[in-house]
């Protein structure tokens, strides 16, 4: 059962039913807003929720798909997002991010909740890149993908690109995911993951030469690269 | 983290660009729109004038747009947001209660878990 949402009323401090040293579970609304509480009913916010926050759904649920990686713990996660969301939705100040800080309550219900008890560890054979394939990623294309590669990864199919993704370390994938699908700013995507703005940075970089590495395999292997092509 | 070692330190915006290696290790915050006006218009005129570089800044554009097309946009399960309506609904009751307590029975598919 989702013990520790459960003993979660709402009138708790964010983040005090949380395992010590976990990341705040609902972080906190802006300072900068006014706290609508006590002017709003019960129906008023309700109405709020589902016109302003409901609305994420469509971009929440493939997030959840790119961190959980298979359909089902995705939907769990986006509805478990929302429950926190509602429940903490009073203390959200309108006029601040609320995007940012439904994706903050994502990630971190995931960090919490589900990365320890996935589904399907092994759904992927090769699970996870490991830290030192993405080190030789760098070395070998410290400059990028070369025109012919990027070309040919036009011709890679969906579930090549999102399996690739899907093939990087967490942190990277997210990082990835936030800002190029996302389209976040570095400073949301540090406060979406709890991290400094040059760790995100550095996320990005070898998030994003991993991928290419990646693909530019994939492409390699079903032939749409020539062996040696590329070479300017 | 493996990747802690690199802190805000990194990021120093008075890095002097003088070469195409400075210019190509700003390719992400220059196409990720991070850059400071200064350097954004140092590396935009390097640019002009270094065809090696444009085309790399290309070809890192492209990949950008590749993922943001291929990654995302998966539609939710149909019934979704229907069933989250109703699930928020019941966390509503249960908060009009003396007792609150949200119960989610409907996510409760994934088996066991470990009690931390």
């Amino acid at each position: 059962m989702p013990e520790e949402t459960a003993s979660n009323s709402p009138d708790d401090q964010p983040g005090t039913a949380s395992a010590p040293g976990a990341p705040v579970e609902v972080p906190e609304a802006g300072e900068g807003g006014s706290r609508t509480d006590t002017a709003e009913t019960r129906a008023e916010r309700d109405a709020r929720f589902e016109r302003d926050a409901l609305p994420y759904l469509d971009q929440l649920y493939p997030a959840a798909l790119r961190m959980t990686r298979n359909p089902a713990d995705a939907e769990d996660l986006v509805q478990e997002t929302f429950v926190k969301a509602y429940s903490a939705f009073h203390q959200f100040a309108e006029g601040t991010n609320l995007k940012a800080w439904l994706y903050r309550i994502l990630t971190n219900t995931y960090i919490n909740s589900y990365r320890k008890k996935q589904r399907q560890p092994q759904q992927y054979p090769t699970d996870q890149v490991q830290d030192w394939q993405l080190y030789a990623a760098e070395e070998h294309s410290s400059s990028g993908l070369r025109s012919a590669e990027i070309e040919a990864l036009d011709h890679l199919p969906d579930s090549d690109i999102k399996e690739a993704l899907q093939q990087l370390p967490e942190d990277f994938r997210l990082a990835v995911y936030l800002a190029d699908v996302e389209g976040f700013a570095y400073k949301e995507i540090a406060e979406i993951m709890g991290t400094p703005i040059g760790t995100v940075m550095s996320r990005l970089h070898r998030g994003r030469r991993g991928l290419q590495k990646l693909l530019g395999d994939y492409a390699r292997e079903r032939g749409f690269v020539r062996a040696g092509a590329g070479e300017e | 983290m493996t990747d802690d070692a690199h802190d805000d330190s990194t990021y120093d915006p008075a890095v002097e660009i003088n070469s195409c290696d400075d210019v190509l290790s700003h390719v992400f915050e220059f196409l990720d729109h991070e850059t400071d006006d200064r350097r954004r218009a140092v590396i935009a005129e390097h640019l002009e004038e270094c065809s090696p570089c444009l085309r790399q800044f290309g070809i890192e554009q492209e990949f950008k747009a590749l993922v943001r097309r291929r990654c995302g946009g998966d539609a939710p399960p149909p019934g979704l947001r229907e069933r989250i309506k109703l699930q928020l609904t019941s966390v509503s009751f249960e908060e009009d209660g003396t007792q609150i307590s949200v119960e989610q029975v409907t996510i409760e598919r994934t088996g066991e878990r470990p009690t931390a």
